[in-house]
């Protein structure tokens, strides 16, 4: 999306060069002329004596690299990636009991976040990791605490759907066979999974309520 | 996820004995959705020894491999076997398990002495009650003693 520091009135902001292609590890932080960030790092006087240590230089230049092709390029790839995230929604949506987390089109380009009712998170990306499909996903499990994803618990996700979530992030170089594939799979596995599960068991006998249409 | 050993892995992506059995002696379910972890123990029961075994599982990788390994552990064995088996026997069997993963191994026991108990309430067996105290149910915090 277009960024305009002055126009959008942005006092600091935050990027990660992984997030366009850029090497891990490097990142930005803008902060407008008169904001001054906590110092974190104390030592020499690198960065103007804000962030102490030696420059990573060559992860500068990558994550550079990868701005300017990104920033170059930023509405065909946005088109394109777009369309495939649409037909991954779509895909998934055909699975009953499901449901996409967030605004259908307000969304970023490549970010696909579903629940899946009677199944839990960790054992799905364990499953697709298999089929070479890395993914991730909000359930407890997966977060080492708890207490499921609290962005999903705070958009009105109950606890046990929560836990069923799995996030598909698509990158510029994601092909629409790998769309077809992730359908495809994800469809096996959350019908896999049901089938062991006692909770959606219990769903489909109406011994409990669906929390979830269809 | 360097974090599971080959043990757990295997019975995660090959479970045994999946699935449930109609008109069960003895059925045992512990847990529950809000955290995430469901097991439920299905006991065919021959003059005190189980003769077949099923469980469900709604939860992460451990607790179906656990549930999995709990149900080959028990299967073909006497009752009296069956409610000694622990946890740690669990974990065991299963080459080990991250320490926040314990818990799942925790849940396949109380599964099945939950199906023991309900065979025994059944049929009018008589048992210590000590033996099957609910309050293990506490030590994995999430469900605060009972129904969150």
């Amino acid at each position: 999306m277009k960024i305009d520091t002055v126009a959008q009135n942005i006092d600091m902001l935050s990027l990660s060069a992984h997030k366009f292609h850029g090497p891990k590890g490097i990142g930005v932080l803008y902060a407008k002329r008169g904001i001054l960030p906590e110092i974190v790092i104390h030592g020499g006087a690198q960065e103007r004596g804000r962030r102490a240590g030696t420059e990573n230089v060559a992860s500068v230049m990558g994550m550079a690299a990868a701005l300017t092709e990104a920033c170059e390029n930023m509405e065909q790839n946005a088109a394109r990636v777009t369309a495939l995230r649409e037909k991954l929604i779509d895909g998934l949506s055909r699975i009953p009991y499901a449901e996409l987390n967030g605004d259908r089109k307000n969304r970023l380009p490549g970010n696909v976040n579903f629940c899946f009712e009677g199944i839990e998170g960790e054992s799905l990306l364990l499953l697709l990791d298999d089929k070479g499909i890395c993914a991730s996903s909000g359930s407890a499990c997966t977060s080492g605490s708890l207490d499921p994803s609290h962005v999903l618990l705070a958009i009105g996700r109950p606890h046990e759907v929560a836990h069923g979530s799995l996030r598909l992030s698509l990158s510029e170089e994601t092909t629409e066979a790998e769309i077809d594939e992730m359908i495809t799979s994800v469809t096996d596995v959350v019908t896999y999974l049901r089938n062991m599960s006692p909770f959606w068991r219990d769903l489909t006998t109406g011994k409990r309520p669906h929390v979830f249409a269809e | 996820m360097a974090l599971y050993s080959e043990k757990v892995m295997d019975h995660f992506r090959n479970p045994r004995n999946v699935g449930v059995i109609e008109n069960a002696d003895g059925v045992g379910e512990v847990g529950n959705p809000v955290c995430g972890d469901i097991m439920k123990i299905y006991l065919k029961i021959e003059q005190d020894v189980i003769t077949d075994v099923k469980f469900e599982t709604f939860g992460c990788g451990s607790a179906i491999a656990s549930s999995s390994i709990a149900t080959e552990l028990i299967k073909g064995k006497p009752l009296s076997e069956a409610l000694a088996l622990t946890n740690k026997a669990v974990v065991e069997a299963l080459d080990g398990l991250p320490p926040q993963k314990i818990h799942c191994s925790v849940l396949a026991e109380e599964a099945i002495k939950k199906a023991v108990q309900d065979y025994y309430d059944k049929n009018g067996i008589a048992y210590d009650a000590c033996q099957f105290s609910d309050c293990s149910h506490c030590a994995h915090g999430c469900c605060s003693g009972g129904e969150a």
